[in-house]
């Protein structure tokens, strides 16, 4: 199957008056399978943005090569775009007119039906609000409007910079089971985000970039376990008691909510058994810790997290 | 392009800018006309057989006197029919139709600015308020947005114009039919229709040109600046110090296409003589530069 974004070496530089040129992108490889949610990880100033920019013809490569949906882009974009939805960065409409009309105005562009307003609003619960001015929306409000907005052309492909921005924890619960649906319909939908617990949840497979460049890519599983996954996961009735047990055994364990965290590797773990079971202390659950997407992501970025966006 | 130019227009028409400059200059404009009404005195029938009297002394006076041929333009009836020969002339104060024309001409100025002001903030608002990276990845071919929101601009705004016009003449109409004359020159309607579009036409150009340098600066408030400045400032200067480039400045060459009519123009080292039809030429010249510029920055440069 084809893969429905291609990037081969792409390499953005910004250049600065009387300042050292900016390397956004340096050589990046991404390949984005079609179909799910594909998750686009990375630190703040990792490129993220750029490399949507620069696949939606917004900025101009310095070098390197990108395909969407199978057409070389920026070239052939104005073949493809029918078929792909977008947010860059925060969604951008006019503040001073209603919801619908700015959804009217986008869908004129590509002669789309009012109906498909409509429907775009109610899928995104804006039906009720589609006629107010969109300065007077919630952050939140404002971000499934510019989902709307993307979903208007009916797209195959949806590229979301950020979509959880600025939301509250309902409304991130919202957009979430919207991409996964909207995953689960056969579109593809890449997710640019730095909330990495949210992408962990919904999607199928992720890419991590960091400086620029690609540094992890595959499914989450895949990518748990480039990162550091060197312990188990235990739970014992009596959390500080299996804790001291195994550090009498030599294993050093810290309580994590209801479970035990030990730094014993997972070929190893029936020594952190043994040593539950002398004290009379059962696990209920015995695991190798994959620990989570921040993790690899920390692992795998090293220090750029710290690095601006 | 027929699907962009409808969405270019529907946002056009959104525009509160728009809706609130238009709005503006109609109840501008019956504001004038009812002032004008008020300060008009309307002339009795034994005033108006009187002024036409001496008019008609006036004219015979006229037709007598030896001008001589140098530096005059047309016939000599025709400058004493419009000047010794006009009854207005010999009335008090009030508001004739017949000088409508004039009338018009004098807002070249104020429509001018309110295009130019619609053309720069149109254009300058989609960088503003972002919505630029928005439009451009439903219509990435860049050149053809541009061509489509310069041309929604240009006969927005030469309807706007039209509009204002319209209005303005059909106020200060009702105000000469209830306290002024509504005596007409053969013609006047020609003169009315010409002189109206030839201000809208001027007030386009001034949109396009704030649209295109809009497009340079994607700021409002820098577009009006820089064209205020070149407009205010820098003609200012190449007239005092450039005068052979005179003939070739924009300001000179609008007052000689509104008024169409050739004007001479004085400067330090003597005078030029500007004619309507290059005028036409010099103003059109400006506009495609204006465009090709701003064409050439939306074409090239990077959107953040």
């Amino acid at each position: 199957m084809a893969p429905v974004i291609e990037i081969e070496g792409l390499r953005k530089t910004y250049r600065r008056f009387r300042k050292p040129p900016t390397v956004a992108l340096d050589g990046l490889d991404l390949e984005v399978p079609e179909g799910g949610v594909f998750g686009f990880l990375g630190p703040n100033g990792a490129g993220k943005t750029t490399t949507i920019r620069c696949i939606l013809g917004l900025v101009a490569a310095s070098a390197g090569r990108a395909t969407l949906l199978g057409t070389d882009v920026p070239g052939g974009l104005s073949g493809v775009v029918p078929r792909v939805g977008s947010i860059v960065e925060a969604p951008a409409l006019f503040p001073r007119f209603t919801g619908r009309r700015n959804l009217e105005i986008l869908a004129r562009i590509d002669g789309i039906a009012r109906e498909a307003v409509d429907a775009a609003l109610d899928r995104v619960g804006l039906e009720a609000r589609g006629g107010d001015i969109v300065r007077t929306y919630s952050l939140g409000m404002k971000q499934r409007l510019g989902i709307a907005a993307a979903l208007l052309k009916d797209p195959s492909l949806l590229i979301l910079d950020e979509p959880a921005n600025g939301l509250d924890p309902a409304g991130i619960v919202e957009v979430r089971d919207l991409l996964r649906s909207l995953g689960a319909e056969g579109r593809t939908v890449f997710v640019s985000s730095h909330i990495l617990s949210e992408v962990q949840q919904i999607a199928d497979r992720v890419a991590i970039v960091a400086r620029g460049r690609l540094v992890a890519a595959g499914s989450v599983h895949e990518v748990l376990a480039s990162g550091r996954a060197s312990g188990v996961v235990v739970r014992v009735a009596d959390l500080e008691a299996g804790r001291l047990a195994l550090a009498d055994a030599g294993i050093t364990a810290r309580i994590d909510g209801d479970v035990l965290r030990a730094a014993v590797p997972p070929a190893e773990a029936d020594r952190a058994a043994r040593a539950l079971a002398q004290r009379d202390l059962y696990p209920s659950l015995l695991q190798p810790d994959e620990g989570n997407l921040e993790q690899a992501f920390l692992e795998l970025t090293g220090d750029d997290h710290e690095v601006g966006a | 392009m027929r699907r962009l130019l409808a969405s270019e227009l529907l946002r056009f028409r959104s525009r509160r800018l728009v809706v609130v400059l238009l709005g503006g200059a109609l109840g501008g404009s019956a504001v004038g006309a009812v002032i004008a009404a008020w300060q008009s005195t309307p002339p009795t029938e034994q005033v108006l057989a009187a002024a036409r009297a001496q008019a008609e002394e006036e004219f015979r006076l006229c037709m007598n006197a030896d001008f001589g041929s140098e530096g005059f333009e047309g016939s000599v009836e025709d400058f004493c029919r419009e000047n010794a020969g006009n009854p207005t002339n010999y009335m008090p104060s009030h508001l004739a139709l017949a000088e409508l024309p004039p009338i018009l001409e004098g807002i070249s100025s104020l429509t001018s600015i309110l295009g130019l002001v619609v053309g720069a903030s149109v254009v300058a608002a989609s960088w503003q308020t972002g919505t630029i990276s928005t439009i451009f990845t439903w219509e990435p071919r860049r050149l053809r947005w541009f061509g489509a929101r310069m041309a929604v601009i240009g006969s927005g705004v030469f309807a706007i114009t039209v509009m204002i016009v319209a209005f303005l003449s059909a106020a200060l109409a009702v105000a000469a039919a209830l306290r002024g004359s509504t005596e007409l020159a053969d013609g006047w309607w020609r003169d009315v229709t010409t002189t109206s579009l030839r201000i809208a036409v001027i007030a386009a150009v001034a949109a396009l040109i704030g649209g295109a340098v809009a497009a340079v600066g994607r700021h409002t408030s820098a577009a009006l600046g820089v064209v205020f400045v070149y407009a205010a400032v820098l003609e200012g200067l190449l007239r005092a110090f450039r005068p052979l480039w005179s003939p070739w400045l924009l300001g000179d060459n609008i007052v000689s296409f509104v008024a169409w009519q050739t004007t001479e123009f004085g400067v330090v080292s003597g005078s030029y003589i500007l004619s309507p039809g290059r005028a036409a030429f010099v103003i059109a010249g400006y506009t495609m530069v204006a465009l090709a510029l701003g064409a050439t920055f939306v074409r090239i440069r990077d959107v953040h």
